[in-house]
């Protein structure tokens, strides 16, 4: 009977992120640090890591991160399969919210920061579909964010709160730990800054330094 | 780090805050949350404390009506954006109404204080000119509190009332009405069963959104339902901060309100539940109850206050928090006579953060004079003189300089007089290891004690005050202190309770303990007690 906030961070991972792989860790447990002093977004938000290169594989449940002391850590694999992340992602949200109402509490809309540095090289277009659809209620918020040589439109069309992509002004492991600090901030905020509307909920920066916000005009 | 793993370090936990022992700590239901146990900061604009509550009889009416911060706001020092109140209206209707500010939209507490006075003012306007029919009546006022929210320019707040007539009619019941505007909920309360009053879907499950005032539409979200009630039973009006852990699937929270509030639970205790702790429950909490319940009263029973005189006072108000090294507790509470007579609390405490310092003060009458309010254009004349003066301006005797300016503000009020107000000005800092720095300015029959070690001393027979101002003709005695406290010593300011009780307690009190040894300790007059002591 708790009201709960899901975040998840879906990651690539795949050869290409090998130089990057450790900011991103270390990423992971600052917000991990950041959420555990924070007691209102400790109760509130729930956190879930989802790593794909060819295949998709939960790497963290959707946990409570104030009770998490180790996670398996994100480690570089093979090719950039977006629709095996777009479809495991679906169906760990669909698992995880009924368990959630299972055990009686209220969810708010998940959210999911989605990151990759590389152009897909499978179908994916299906599977976006169906984590969007607007007949499916738990639709997440999808926080987009690109760098190495992903394609800018790719990344706009897959965001549908916001979508960032790396401006080449910080190294690609600084821009990475940008990346891991704004959705730390994402998470604090929107686990303190739950309205009354419903149109806020999610709260993500404008502005993440080594990256510019791709407004959804520019598709 | 094992191959393959990140291991994280939890932080360590922060020490436990506030009211930690029975029977003051909140109830849990459901997990533990552990943001109801984190430490408070204080109210970021003193016109906004913490927990306020109002109480009192109309006929057969028994009503309470509480708002307290959530531990969100609490945690980061935001205000508190609900609001209760409970009045009396043509001495024949008891009302009570409960506002919650959008999160979304700045100073929505603005909305949410202002909704509910007036609200309930612009109902006992109409029933005093004799309007008969109480929808054609309710639904008026809600048009009338709508366009002024328009005026805002802004802020918008949910909105939910109710209405019980003080005596019952030839059919033994009471008539009554509720009305809504938004997600504030209305329960029924009868034979150990809550009842919602309106239907509690939301049309997106996974969202937050709510109807809310202004709205230009109001006639098609306005929602008014006649609900007569028997003696016996009662309408508990509730924001979203309870009512969606009554809308929760679990039976428990349900379970713990129907089983507290049958009948009208006594003051400390009501506000206890309305603070009930449940993981990821962190919204402002607040509750109006109305309760049918004949039979005869003792006779120092508190009348409801009665709305065609408005004041933003509530009966008790509670404010506390955690500033830099400072701990500090302030209450204020209506005294016996004014609320057998209905009358307004008047004794004050205001809390607030100045350059790093922690200001206080604390103000109550002290004469018969029962129709004229000293005490509010004092306290405003200090905060005043505070925010032109604040206490790090590099004057050498901050405190004399602060108290001859309040004096010449407060004396270009007309009739106001100072020897009719006990009153107590406190400025402080905390220094290393635990101890507390202050100032401290005394006039009138205020109480100031250093306290430690289950004793308790008065300031002035300890030490003699550095300063004495006001010794002319005329004029009200003032005296200063400047001084220290040690990390094992506390102070303690009173008006209408013994030092005592406060200096005795095991352990520094949390909000609610405070509050309850006023309870312990009824005054005719209003009573008033401000705590505050160095971290150790």
């Amino acid at each position: 009977m708790e009201q709960v906030l899901p975040f998840y961070v879906v990651c690539d991972e795949s050869y290409s992120m090998a130089n990057v792989i450790d900011d991103l860790n270390n990423g992971l447990r600052e917000l991990h640090a950041a959420v555990g002093s924070d007691p209102v977004v400790a109760d509130k938000t729930r956190f879930g890591v989802i790593g794909f290169s060819d295949d998709a594989e939960v790497l963290l449940e959707l946990s409570d991160l104030s009770e998490v002391t180790q996670m398996a850590g994100l480690a570089v694999k093979g090719g950039t399969n977006f629709g095996a992340a777009f479809k495991l992602l679906r169906d760990t949200i669909d698992a995880d919210v009924a368990q959630l109402k299972n055990d009686g509490c209220r969810v708010y809309r998940p959210a999911a920061f989605f990151l990759s540095d590389g152009q897909p090289n499978y179908e994916w277009k299906d599977d976006y579909d169906r984590l969007t659809d607007p007949a499916w209620k738990p639709r997440p918020n999808i926080v987009a964010f690109g760098f190495g040589s992903v394609d800018e439109a790719t990344i706009a069309s897959i965001g549908t709160f916001k979508s960032f992509i790396a401006n080449g002004t910080l190294s690609p492991g600084k821009a990475l730990h940008e990346f891991a600090s704004a959705l730390t901030k994402s998470i604090v905020q929107s686990g303190t800054n739950m309205t009354d509307d419903g149109k806020v909920e999610l709260q993500v920066p404008n502005e993440v330094p080594g990256f510019t916000r791709l407004e959804a005009d520019e598709l | 780090m094992t191959e393959g793993k990140l291991d994280l370090v939890p932080p360590p936990a922060p020490p436990a805050w506030g009211d930690r022992a029975e029977p003051w700590v909140p109830d849990t239901v459901g997990r533990r949350a552990k943001a109801a146990e984190a430490a408070w900061k204080l109210d970021p604009d003193p016109d906004f404390p913490d927990t306020v509550l109002d109480r009192g009889r109309l006929g057969d009416i028994e009503v309470l009506a509480c708002a307290a911060r959530g531990s969100k706001h609490r945690f980061e020092g935001t205000a508190r954006q609900d609001a209760a109140i409970a009045r009396a209206a043509a001495g024949s209707w008891a009302l009570a109404a409960v506002a919650d500010g959008v999160g979304s939209v700045p100073d929505s507490q603005q909305a949410s204080t202002a909704a509910v006075q007036w609200l309930l003012i612009e109902l006992t306007r109409r029933l005093e000119t004799g309007e008969a029919e109480p929808h054609k009546m309710v639904r008026a006022a809600f048009g009338e509190v709508n366009r002024r929210l328009v005026n805002l320019g802004g802020p918008k707040t949910t909105l939910t009332a109710a209405g019980v007539e003080a005596l019952p009619g030839p059919d033994g019941r009471y008539r009554s009405w509720v009305a809504a505007v938004g997600d504030s909920p209305v329960y029924f309360l009868r034979d150990g069963r809550l009842v919602a009053v309106f239907d509690l879907e939301r049309e997106d499950e996974f969202g937050t959104a709510t109807d809310a005032m202004p709205d230009r539409d109001l006639r098609n979200r306005l929602r008014l339902r006649s609900a007569p009630i028997r003696p016996g039973d009662a309408l508990a009006l509730v924001s979203d901060g309870i009512g969606d852990l009554l809308g929760a699937r679990s039976e428990e929270p349900k379970a713990y309100f129907a089983e507290r509030w049958g009948a009208a639970p006594n003051p400390v205790d009501f506000m206890r539940h309305v603070q009930i702790r449940s993981r990821g429950f962190d919204d402002d909490r607040s509750a109006a109850v109305l309760w049918a319940a004949p039979g005869p009263t003792g006779q120092d029973a508190p009348a409801l206050r009665d709305a065609a005189r408005p004041s933003a006072a509530h009966d008790v108000e509670i404010r506390a928090g955690r500033l830099r090294g400072l701990e500090v507790r302030a209450v204020s509470s209506r005294g016996l006579e004014a609320a057998r007579e209905g009358r307004r609390r008047r004794a004050r405490t205001v809390l607030f953060e100045r350059a790093g310092r922690l200001v206080a003060i604390t103000a109550a009458p002290t004469g018969v004079d029962a129709t004229a309010d000293h005490v509010g254009p004092w306290v405003a004349a200090v905060r005043e003189a505070v925010e032109g003066f604040p206490p790090d301006h590099p004057s050498s005797e901050w405190m004399p300089n602060l108290w001859s300016l309040a004096v010449r503000a407060f004396d270009a009020t007309p009739g106001a007089r100072l020897d009719e107000v006990a009153t107590a000005v406190l400025c402080a800092e905390p220094s290393p290891g635990g101890a507390v720095d202050y100032e401290l300015a005394l006039a009138g029959p205020v109480s100031a004690a250093i306290f430690g070690a289950g004793i308790h001393q008065e300031l002035g027979t300890i030490r003699a005050p550095e300063h004495r101002w006001g010794t002319g003709p005329g004029e009200v005695p003032c005296r200063v202190h400047v001084d220290r406290l040690t990390p094992d010593q506390g102070l303690l300011l009173t008006v209408g309770v013994d030092p005592a009780r406060f200096a005795r307690l095991p352990e520094r009190p949390g909000p609610l303990e405070a509050y309850g040894v006023l309870e312990g300790e009824r005054a005719e007059e209003d009573q008033l007690a401000l705590v505050l002591w160095g971290e150790r």
